[in-house]
């Protein structure tokens, strides 16, 4: 079929998955028992009758079922969520403000702990059956049963509260809300777009906050990681031209990181992907812990309060960011997979 | 191996969970001191300061005659009288106690030409306090009920005297008219933090200030008597004085932030999170059996159907998903269940439909087909015996998985209120204050959730070993 085709396979895919989760989203909020705007229609019959319906129309409440899935699916594409319950500001502004937060440490985290698995995991490979192996492999498969919340609680109580080492909440000093934040390096614009180069005072603040939850992020993803490339690994280092870039003389760094990690690095790759795609649902759990002002720890209080047009909001994102991922997985599956390309 | 071991040993407390703990953590509470230290911290160097709970009075009611003897009485008058003369009696009364049978009678049956200004009747009752540490709080009871009375103010008032000698007054009232049911004074609870004994000390802790030292601490009720002219006759029914002190530490695992014991609360947690663990587990597993069972065996249409649906649940985010709907739905134990089963099959039924696929092209199930037999009764009988290794490997792997997702969902805040989880503890952890500090309230229940799983795990492995001579490795 050749990539052209795969490709267009995959966009056509993604659209009906796309449509998939508006609908499953419209149904839930919408239709379920007990869904939100049930129980404000209930709530409505303690008003008079004009304002109900006054308010039924303004809200579009009151027109058939069909028209308003219609107008669903046209928000849903158009980015338009709607206003929060919880201080009338538009959805999308409050996610613009948190999302720079939640990928700072989400992205490090995730990037670090591919770095460090995939490393550590050719290692391992390398020294099959030895202290390394075996202890790394049991390390990994520990911290991949432990709950997250529960290490982070631990690190917090460890760090913050006893030794007093690291601060255990928020993303930045608190002290810059008041004091204002320390002079940038350069601030300016360019092609009328502001642009603002942190100066070292503010990076310094920021990792300092950072460094806590990242390090206990990476601890709990570099384990799946590791797992993986140690068994693709060995996989892959039982090939002959293995043997072959031995017997020529190349460096064993070489040998393993050039031949064998490019080869057995394709579902490496598309694990990695999925898991950005996941990345946002494991925010949650990690932001809250850590009290970190991100799009995790917004949603969970969404739920919560349950704030409707936010979790709308937010479920569509994450759906989307999860389909986006496998497509770019499969993408790359494609380009890099010769067996797609030509066959 | 190892796994199956402290799966046992997990499954065992579960189910041994109300003969080891006396207490049912969801309805006791305050049964100790709040924050109270694990009591084995008492043996660790630097802490001998730590108390443990203190029953002063081992039989607080007079069920019989003889408990009498364990109490001392003083009785003192104004003019002093001598004993025989004096007014007062203090004996034992069968019939009319409060809850138990039996309780202590004062009587006052003034004598002819007597003109006493008041008298003074004590009830002593000395215990030995054997720690050099306060008890986190104590509370003190007495109930009495006046019979009759008659041109008399009586006063009855409770103290308590340390070993110096001091008295501290926890309360005191006066009464003129009998009380037609028994009055059960709490005379002071220091949890909050109210009652004469605060006053005395410019509202603070009385715990402290009160017992100070190891020794013999004296629990005192007190009736004054002030008869006025015409006094006549009069009875006090005095039962179940007590003084219970709450010290601060307790129990295997130390108490959480309303005194409920830390140890109860693990063991009712474990029967939770397994049952959780396992039985949403085992929903997964069995709704990606049948459909890997139908799609591998039915193949074309229905195959290609049930792929993209479940390849369109894969892509909803799980936790978002889950929360939401547990918010909704509200967050009973059973919707929990139900959802996590509900999210986990579809890795399962690709794994199952493979196998399938491969196993349908044998040459048994063709002669099945060619000797007449039903497509039911192939898949039930000749391709799900097949399958069933698969199977439980892959149920011993998923509860983990199970149990995480409650744990999570617990954690977050959307557990069911009547049951106690390890989840939950971690929640009540992390949300109350001071919590993040309480070492023993945070360590256990992780620490428990990972061993769990990390059991399961090994059994899983262990029986992948075992039914897929594959891959045994050569020892």
């Amino acid at each position: 079929m050749g990539l052209r085709g795969y490709i267009m396979k995959r966009i056509l895919y993604m659209f009906v998955l796309l449509m998939f989760v508006i609908t499953l989203n419209f149904i839930i909020f919408a239709m379920m028992p007990g869904s939100p705007l049930e129980r404000f229609a209930s709530s409505m019959k303690l008003a008079s009758q004009e304002q109900a319906e006054e308010l039924l129309n303004r809200w579009g409440l009151n027109e058939s079922l069909g028209s308003r899935y219609l107008k669903y699916v046209q928000n849903m594409l158009t980015w338009n969520f709607g206003r929060s319950f919880l201080g009338n500001r538009p959805v999308v502004q409050e996610i613009s403000i948190r999302l720079s937060n939640t990928l700072l440490l989400m992205g490090s985290s995730t990037i670090l702990s591919l770095v460090l698995g995939v490393i550590l995991g050719v290692i391992a490979a390398h020294r099959r059956g030895g202290l390394f192996d075996s202890g790394s492999v049991l390390v990994s498969l520990t911290t991949y049963s432990l709950p997250t919340f529960w290490m982070g609680m631990i690190a917090l109580m460890v760090f913050s509260t006893q030794l007093g080492w690291l601060p255990g909440s928020s993303a930045y000093p608190p002290v810059w809300d008041y004091g204002g934040w320390p002079a940038p390096l350069w601030e300016g614009s360019i092609l009328g777009a502001q642009i603002v180069i942190p100066g070292p005072a503010t990076i310094g603040g920021i990792a300092y906050h950072l460094f806590l939850p990242m390090m206990v992020l990476t601890l709990f993803q570099y384990g799946g990681y590791l797992l993986l490339t140690r068994a693709t690994m060995l996989e892959a280092l039982t090939e002959d031209y293995i043997l072959t870039a031995r017997a020529k003389g190349l460096k064993e760094r070489t040998v393993l990181f050039k031949h064998a990690l490019k080869n057995a690095s394709l579902p490496l790759i598309t694990s990695a992907a999925i898991n950005f795609g996941f990345m946002l649902s494991g925010a949650i759990i990690t932001e809250t812990v850590f009290t970190w002002p991100g799009l995790g720890y917004w949603i969970w209080n969404s739920i919560i309060q349950l704030n409707y047009p936010a979790i709308q909001a937010v479920f569509y994102i994450i759906a989307l960011c999860v389909i986006i991922a496998n497509f770019i997985a499969d993408l790359l599956y494609g380009v890099i997979d010769p067996r797609i390309k030509f066959g | 191996m190892i796994g199956l071991i402290i799966l046992v040993l997990f499954v065992g407390i579960s189910f041994a969970a109300p003969v080891v703990t006396p207490y049912d953590p969801t309805y006791q509470t305050y049964i100790s001191g709040v924050y109270a230290y694990p009591s084995w911290f008492r043996y660790l160097p630097n802490n001998q300061h730590l108390s443990d709970n203190v029953l002063a009075i081992e039989k607080p009611g007079f069920d019989s005659p003889v408990a009498l003897g364990d109490w001392d009485f003083n009785i003192t008058t104004t003019p002093p009288t001598s004993e025989i003369e004096q007014p007062i009696e203090i004996t034992y009364e069968r019939e009319s106690g409060n809850l138990r049978k039996g309780a202590l009678a004062l009587t006052f049956l003034p004598k002819a030409g007597q003109m006493l200004e008041d008298i003074n009747a004590t009830i002593t009752r000395t215990f030995n306090y054997p720690y050099t540490g306060p008890p986190s709080r104590f509370r003190g009871y007495v109930t009495f009920q006046i019979k009759e009375i008659e041109n008399v103010t009586l006063k009855i008032s409770v103290f308590l005297e340390d070993p110096k000698g001091s008295k501290y007054v926890m309360c005191t009232d006066a009464y003129s008219q009998t009380t037609p049911k028994w009055v059960s004074v709490d005379s002071i609870d220091t949890i909050w933090q109210s009652g004469p004994l605060w006053r005395q000390f410019n509202n603070s802790d009385p715990a402290p200030r009160i017992f100070r030292s190891a020794g013999n601490y004296k629990y005192v009720v007190e009736a004054i008597l002030l008869p006025k002219e015409d006094a006549g006759p009069t009875t006090v029914y005095f039962d179940d004085l007590n003084l219970r002190m709450f010290g601060t530490s307790f129990g295997i695992l130390g108490t959480d932030y309303q005194g409920k014991d830390i140890f109860t609360d693990l063991v009712y947690g474990a029967r939770i999170s397994l049952f959780v663990g396992l039985l949403s587990a085992v929903l997964s597993v069995v709704i990606g059996l049948v459909v890997g069972l139908v799609s591998g065996f039915l193949g074309s249409v229905i195959d290609e159907l049930l792929m993209r649906f479940s390849d369109m649940l894969l892509v909803l985010p799980t936790l978002p998903l889950l929360l939401v709907l547990v918010a909704v739905l509200g967050p009973s134990i059973w919707n929990i269940i139900f959802l996590i089963g509900v999210m986990g099959w579809m890795g399962f039924a690709r794994v199952v439909r493979a196998q399938v696929l491969s196993l349908k092209e044998r040459p048994f199930i063709e002669a099945a087909t060619a000797v007449g037999a039903g497509k039911f009764h192939i898949i039930l009988r000749h391709i799900l015996p097949n399958v069933m290794s698969l199977v439980y490997v892959t149920l011993a792997l998923t509860v983990p998985g199970a149990i995480l997702s409650e744990a999570a969902l617990s954690w977050l805040g959307l557990f069911d209120p009547t049951v106690m989880s390890w989840g939950r503890m971690l929640h009540d952890a992390q949300s109350q204050a001071g919590g993040i500090k309480v070492w023993w309230w945070v360590i256990p229940p992780g620490l428990c959730i990972a061993i769990v799983s990390l059991s399961f795990i090994l059994l899983g492995y262990a029986l992948d070993e075992v039914l897929n001579p594959k891959l045994r490795q050569r020892r």
